[in-house]
């Protein structure tokens, strides 16, 4: 029986075909509001990364190193529910062999780390994590299940409505009703 | 309250704090700062891995170079952006270290000595040449959420040792209004000069800082020019890094990891872990397009395997 490592191993090389074939998006630049944060994101949900692992791929024409999370989702915050009880997430930078690569301001996530997660479509059943850092909050561990933003990037231009700003030590349940509030104005 | 004032209030506050054990509070990239990278890793209040190998240039001579194209989007040529990136190093080539003292480290400009980078990619090679190459992204923004990031730093690096083997920078010139003027000439946008100054310490192995007013604190904001000079926090940060007394050889003519070219390592030099084979050492290798894999197979064979993975787990 194939262990679940090898699984995930299996699947992240087989996914790379469709990574490669992405063409990115953009719009304007500034600090990711709530609005922002939630109108980019397909998903917004609670999860834990199950497992890991990192390879070399191609992102545009970029060869670099690149990390591919398991995540299973406990729960919805934005009501969407993912299509499937677990998701795959690329984040950039991560380790192969004896060579790492670090990409200051990408989202973290470490296995068995319950945080809330807001992500975009890359691909068929590839993630990403919106804005990088700024669509990754862990879950405080005191049972009090509140949100901790890691502003670790020089990209978060952080003003008073940035999403980083409203969500950080919000709890769950309160974090729900914000991200209902924006998608009641209908601009999702 | 500007940033300019803030540095003053700082200013006041950390004379008065010097008591504290610990008053700036600098990171250093690690190797826990990787994604994925997570097993035996911990960060400290400050946000900082307090695990893991710290990274750090072993060689005394470093060298950047610029790409040729420079952001004909933003009206940056490639003489300008040269012109601002070596005032960025400068910046923390130059440190006040204590008793008249700078880090242990040269910035060599290699557009210089053999001209402009032809290279538009973020490469490492590990059995070709290389260079540390800054570019600006005009066409397109080459990854997601392209209006929340300014620049992209890829720092690659020896995991046993945390020693750096490459430092690639990536300018989002496509989505971000760049400018370059000073805010007497006229409005100023994203600052070129603090980005540049900020990805720099991110090229020497700084992490961001918590201190408010450093140059490697992770907020900024259009219009501000204030990242372009250094903050005690990040001098401290750079001296800790590279301390004026650290042995290191002669700096004589820098090269970096398997020889320097300005090209990009070709298609066919590429081995299946991303690595170039084989190269020319110095400026002969071709460059060309990588190929991006086959698409429609792949997609099948993508949908294949995570089904296959679906249903394994869903039987556990």
């Amino acid at each position: 029986m194939l262990s679940r490592r090898s699984l995930l191993q299996g699947g992240i090389a087989l996914a790379v075909g469709v990574a490669v074939t992405r063409r990115a998006e953009a719009s304007v630049m500034r600090a990711l509001t709530l609005s922002d944060l939630v109108n980019m994101s397909q998903y917004a949900f609670v999860g834990t990364p199950a497992d890991a692992f990192s390879q070399w791929d191609t992102i545009g024409k970029q060869r670099r190193i690149v990390t591919y999370t398991l995540v299973d989702v406990h729960s919805s915050i934005d009501g969407r529910p993912t299509p499937t009880a677990s998701v795959m997430l690329r984040t950039l930078g991560g380790i192969s062999g004896n060579i790492g690569q670090v990409v200051p301001g990408e989202a973290m996530l470490r296995t068995g780390e319950t945080a809330a997660m807001f992500v975009t479509t890359l691909s068929k059943d590839l993630y990403g994590v919106t804005g990088m850092s700024q669509g990754h909050y862990p879950l405080s561990t005191d049972g009090s299940r509140r949100l901790h933003a890691i502003t670790n990037g020089l990209e978060m231009q952080a003003g008073p409505d940035a999403a980083v700003h409203r969500l950080d030590g919000r709890t769950v349940s309160e974090v729900e009703g914000l991200v209902f509030q924006e998608l009641s104005r209908g601009t999702h | 309250m500007g940033r300019t004032n803030l540095r003053g209030a700082l200013s006041v506050a950390a004379a008065l704090s010097l008591a504290s054990p610990r008053a700036l509070a600098f990171c250093q990239t690690t190797t826990c700062d990787a994604s994925g990278s997570q097993v035996g890793c911990a960060v400290d209040a400050d946000g900082c891995s307090t695990k893991g190998q710290p990274l750090y240039w072993a060689e005394g001579c470093l060298s950047f170079g610029v790409q040729e194209g420079g952001s004909p989007r933003r009206d940056i040529t490639w003489q300008k952006a040269d012109s601002i990136i070596t005032t960025a190093f400068q910046q923390w080539v130059s440190a006040d270290c204590g008793s008249g003292a700078h880090p242990s480290f040269k910035m060599w400009d290699l557009d210089q000595a053999y001209g402009p980078m032809i290279c538009d990619e973020v490469q490492f090679n590990q059995n070709a040449p290389n260079a540390n190459i800054w570019m600006f992204r005009d066409a397109t923004w080459p990854y997601d959420s392209a209006n929340a990031t300014l620049a992209l730093t890829t720092v690659t690096f020896e995991v046993s040792s945390g020693r750096i083997l490459d430092a690639d920078v990536e300018i989002n010139s496509f989505a971000v209004d760049i400018t370059t003027n000073d805010p007497s000439q006229g409005p100023v946008g994203a600052d070129l000069q603090s980005i540049v100054t900020h990805e720099s310490g991110h090229f020497l192995g700084l992490a961001h800082s918590r201190v408010a007013d450093a140059t490697m604190n992770a907020s900024y904001s259009p219009g501000d020019i204030s990242f372009r000079t250094l903050s005690a926090d990040d001098v401290e940060g750079i001296c800790t890094i590279y301390p004026p007394d650290r042995t290191v050889a002669a700096c004589s003519q820098p090269e970096p990891v398997h020889g320097f070219s300005r090209y990009c390592a070709s298609a066919s030099d590429s081995s299946s872990d991303g690595s170039a084979t084989q190269g020319t050492k110095g400026c002969a290798v071709a460059s060309m397009e990588r190929s991006g894999g086959s698409g429609a197979l792949a997609t099948l064979a993508a949908t294949l395997g995570l089904v296959v993975l679906r249903r394994r787990r869903a039987t556990r």
